[in-house]
């Protein structure tokens, strides 16, 4: 068990490391969610016009469109890296020919994706404190201290994301482009997910796949935390779903990651690219 | 510097055909991203469709600014995507892939390569937008009336002559520096907020307004919307027009002259393959 | 004037080091000073241990690199001044296999610089069929370059580098990780190429390879060039025949070898090595010595220098360091 935990944590400084490293590539996580929501938010006002503000309080029940956006920006973008690194992670591996070098180690091989997933919580918590937390500092001092049961919610609601991660990276190991399928993928979650706007605007069958991915309950719980000032106990259907997910995925995603090794291993496939 | 100074019709001719089909079969033999790029392209519209919805009553309520006027914005944010990714991001892309010394190597112009791969892209692009523009005009109640046809492809063509100036600018940029990826979104973003593309330069808050009346592409997307939907142009139009123009060819003229220059700074430091 | 001719060309890169604060520059020497001329007809071997200079020079001479002193000429052009001419009688190979786009087929990799090259139309078709056919691609030319094996795809840079049938070759390690069978097929190529009077440089870490190929060799250490001559004449020049290996019977019967001038001597079995610092003149002592104990000699070598001694000689670095 010890020497598991050690090995998580090697995996982990590791990934850790490589976004230090590349810091141009990290401070997009900090920098960007703050000039999408200045563009959206100027969008809105030039179209509302005047009545901009009370029209969006009418449709959402949210005084300051700015936050409403920061935080869906924050956990889109959040959402876009977890699922575009984790998911890419082994198929990158085995283009590069690493991949043959980490499965002769005599571990299990599932920790490179758990060591890579915890690399990612301690980015993501840190982005929301840093992008959604001076937003509040700066806009809604009183609604700052709900910046500590929401990033218990974002814990909670990154392991589904990591379990559909997961999922992603045994999915595309055979194609030659992975990054084509998680943009789509990510680019259709982003429509779905309400990220800009409650789900119940779209039509009722998005809906239904609105509803059958993680993203659509961290983003609601996380307003209804942040602006109805909502305690998590009073949200235990939004968490319970959140929890049942995280399970689900993280099985799904193991399942198939065992399936992959297995036929990896009785193909050669390891080192096909 | 002599590749630049005698210019040969045929020889441009050979070099671009070569350099455009060379491109176009390499992007064809990608099928997942035009696959993805269809898709996505309209999605990405729906999305800030959607976000907007918010700001007005009813989502059927009428506005002054019709899904037209986002539309036209959008397609100029598709031909910059196209400068900074599919032109700059590309030259990288040689450099990773060691392909790029190749293309020095050969007796042509660097310049005639690039218009070649800008032309592939621009093929692609005005695929993608006439397919989102039928699903747009199939799902909503645009209309896509067209004010000054002739002034449109104006419009067009000068946006065209930009995007390739910029094209070789972010070329350049690419080759010289190694975050070229994590910049390409940044500078998107902000591209796109200040140029006006969504909503007019006024509406932007001081001082960014004035950065944006500094640059080229605001005057180019205002006679793009002005020409398609005669909506009320920054300047008056008899100054628009001409101004237009002027920008456009010194943002080409720039492009050009820092292409030329990165080129030259690169074989002095011998860093053309370096990556 | 001959097709190339190199004078006095130096390269100096500038490097930036230390923290943000306080950046200094620091000069050096990629190349420095090199002179020298190929003939019609003629190989030139550039031998040089990694990071000598070899590609830096390799580079300026088909303008990827800007020379920083010095000028190069080749069939008459200025590299600093008319590159677009220069690259027109040039046919360059660089080292590796990512020289070629991976998503076209080898096919249309050729006919895509061919095109660049400006070549007749007419006659690209035919030209591309003869150089697939003569590197032994012509069965996997409609194969996408990424589906190829490394040895095709290093055949495949080795034609389109002849594709313009250029007066002047460059070759950086042509046959570097190529298997045996592919090496001979290049090394054959080469010496094709060389008696159709094309000028060839070529740099290699094969000795062997230089040996056999080059007319001259050129061996460049830290930017400079340290010798340049015949292989054979750099071999005289080193005159290291510092070993006699004698094969014969009866080595048992000698206690000692006290003659003067032997520096160590190895016996085992049937052979005997002296090691002396000349070893021409000690051999008829050695000789009389041996004959005078009853020993039978059957065989005397005197081994030739190889060109890898020149090198270790003229560099005191072996090839790979």
């Amino acid at each position: 068990m010890i020497r598991d935990l050690r090995v998580l944590k090697a995996v982990m400084i590791k990934d850790l490391k490589h976004y230090y490293r590349y810091p141009s590539g990290t401070l997009f996580l900090f920098i960007v969610p703050f000039l999408f929501t200045f563009l959206l938010s100027t969008m809105g006002s030039f179209v509302g016009g005047t009545l901009a503000k009370e029209y969006f309080y009418l449709r959402t029940g949210v005084e300051n469109f700015f936050l409403y956006q920061i935080l869906g920006t924050n956990i889109w973008i959040m959402a876009w890296v977890i699922l575009e690194d984790i998911g890419t992670s082994i198929r990158n591996e085995q283009i590069k020919g690493t991949l043959e070098q980490n499965f002769l180690v005599p571990i299990n091989k599932f920790f490179f994706l758990l060591g890579l997933s915890f690399a990612h919580t301690l980015l993501a918590l840190l982005s929301f404190i840093v992008v959604v937390g001076s937003s509040l500092a700066l806009v809604d001092l009183e609604s700052l201290p709900r910046l500590f049961p929401s990033s218990l919610i974002l814990l909670l609601g990154l392991i589904p994301l990591f379990g559909l991660g997961f999922v992603f990276s045994s999915l595309v190991i055979h194609l030659k482009e992975p990054y084509s399928f998680t943009h789509l993928i990510n680019t259709f979650f982003s429509v779905v997910a309400g990220t800009y706007y409650p789900v119940h605007i779209l039509p009722y069958w998005v809906q239904w796949i609105s509803y059958s991915i993680p993203h659509t309950y961290l983003i609601d719980e996380m307003r209804k935390i942040i602006f109805s000032n909502q305690l998590v106990v009073e949200l235990y259907g939004n968490t319970i779903i959140l929890l049942s997910m995280g399970i689900i995925y993280m099985i799904l995603g193991l399942r198939l990651f065992r399936f992959f090794e297995r036929r990896a291993r009785i193909n050669g496939g390891l080192s096909k690219f | 510097m002599e590749d630049y100074q005698s210019f040969n019709l045929y020889k441009f001719f050979i070099e671009f055909k070569a350099s455009f089909l060379k491109d176009f079969k390499i992007y064809i033999r990608y099928p997942s991203w035009f696959v993805s790029d269809l898709i996505s392209t309209p999605l990405w519209f729906l999305f800030f469709l959607l976000a907007l919805i918010l700001f007005i009553p009813e989502p059927s309520s009428p506005t002054i600014y019709s899904i037209d006027y986002f539309f036209w914005g959008y397609v100029f944010v598709i031909f910059l995507a196209t400068s900074l990714w599919g032109i700059g991001h590309e030259i990288r892309t040689e450099q990773l892939e060691g392909t790029i010394e190749q293309l020095f190597l050969a007796p042509v112009s660097r310049l005639t390569l690039i218009i070649g791969r800008w032309a592939r892209t621009l093929i692609v692009d005005l695929m993608i937008i006439f397919y989102t523009l039928l699903l747009v005009k199939f799902f909503s109640n645009a209309k896509f009336n067209v004010f000054h046809p002739s002034l449109l492809l104006f419009a067009f063509v000068l946006i065209e002559v930009t995007i390739l100036g910029l094209g070789l600018l972010f070329s350049a940029l690419a080759l010289k520096m190694k975050s070229y990826n994590s910049l390409t979104t940044l500078l998107f973003i902000t591209l796109t907020i200040v140029s006006g593309v969504y909503f007019p330069p006024s509406a932007l808050p001081y001082p960014i307004n004035m950065v944006s009346y500094s640059l080229p592409f605001t005057y180019l997307v205002d006679l793009l919307k002005y020409s398609a939907l005669e909506i009320k142009t920054i300047i008056e139009i008899s100054v628009e027009i001409p101004l237009s123009f002027l920008l456009a060819s010194l943002t080409f003229l720039l492009g050009l002259f820092s292409f030329r220059w990165t080129e030259r700074d690169l074989r002095k430091k011998g860093q053309i393959g370096f990556h | 004037m001959k097709p190339l001719v190199v004078k006095e060309l130096t390269k100096i890169f500038e490097l930036r080091e230390g923290n943000i604060f306080s950046k200094r520059k620091r000069e050096i020497y990629a190349v420095r000073d090199v002179s020298f001329d190929v003939d019609n007809g003629e190989i030139l071997g550039l031998l040089g241990p990694n990071g000598a200079g070899k590609t830096t020079l390799i580079k300026m001479l088909c303008t990827l690199i800007e020379p920083t002193k010095g000028e190069a000429y080749i069939k008459g052009y200025s590299i600093t001044k008319e590159a677009q001419k220069v690259k027109q009688n040039l046919g360059v190979m660089l080292t590796g296999e990512r020289a070629l786009y991976w998503k076209l087929t080898g096919r249309e990799n050729l006919e895509y610089f061919a095109a660049l090259y400006h070549l007749d139309p007419s006659w690209t078709k035919s030209r591309i069929d003869e150089l697939l056919e003569l590197l032994g691609l012509k069965d996997r030319e409609n194969t996408l370059v990424e589906n190829y094996s490394t040895g095709m795809r290093i055949r495949l840079n080795f034609a389109k580098a002849l594709l313009n049938d250029a007066p002047v070759l460059l070759f950086d390690e042509p046959t570097m990780s190529l298997d045996p069978q592919s090496s001979r097929l290049i090394r054959s190529l080469i010496k094709e190429l060389r008696d159709k009077g094309k000028t060839i440089i070529l740099t290699t870490h094969y000795m062997e390879e230089a040996d056999q190929l080059s007319d001259k060799v050129a061996i460049i250490n830290y930017g400079r060039i340290v010798a340049l001559a015949k292989p054979s004449e750099l071999k005289v020049k080193v005159n290291k025949s510092k070993v006699i290996e004698i094969e014969g019977r009866g080595f048992e019967r000698l206690e000692e070898l006290n003659i003067k001038g032997i520096m160590k001597v190895d016996y085992k079995d049937s052979l005997l090595k002296v090691y002396t610092e000349d070893s021409r003149e000690l051999l008829p002592k050695l000789l009389e010595f041996l004959i005078g104990k009853g020993v039978q000699v059957s065989n005397i070598k005197l081994p030739e220098p190889s060109l890898e001694d020149v090198f270790i000689e003229l560099t005191g670095r072996t090839l790979r360091d």
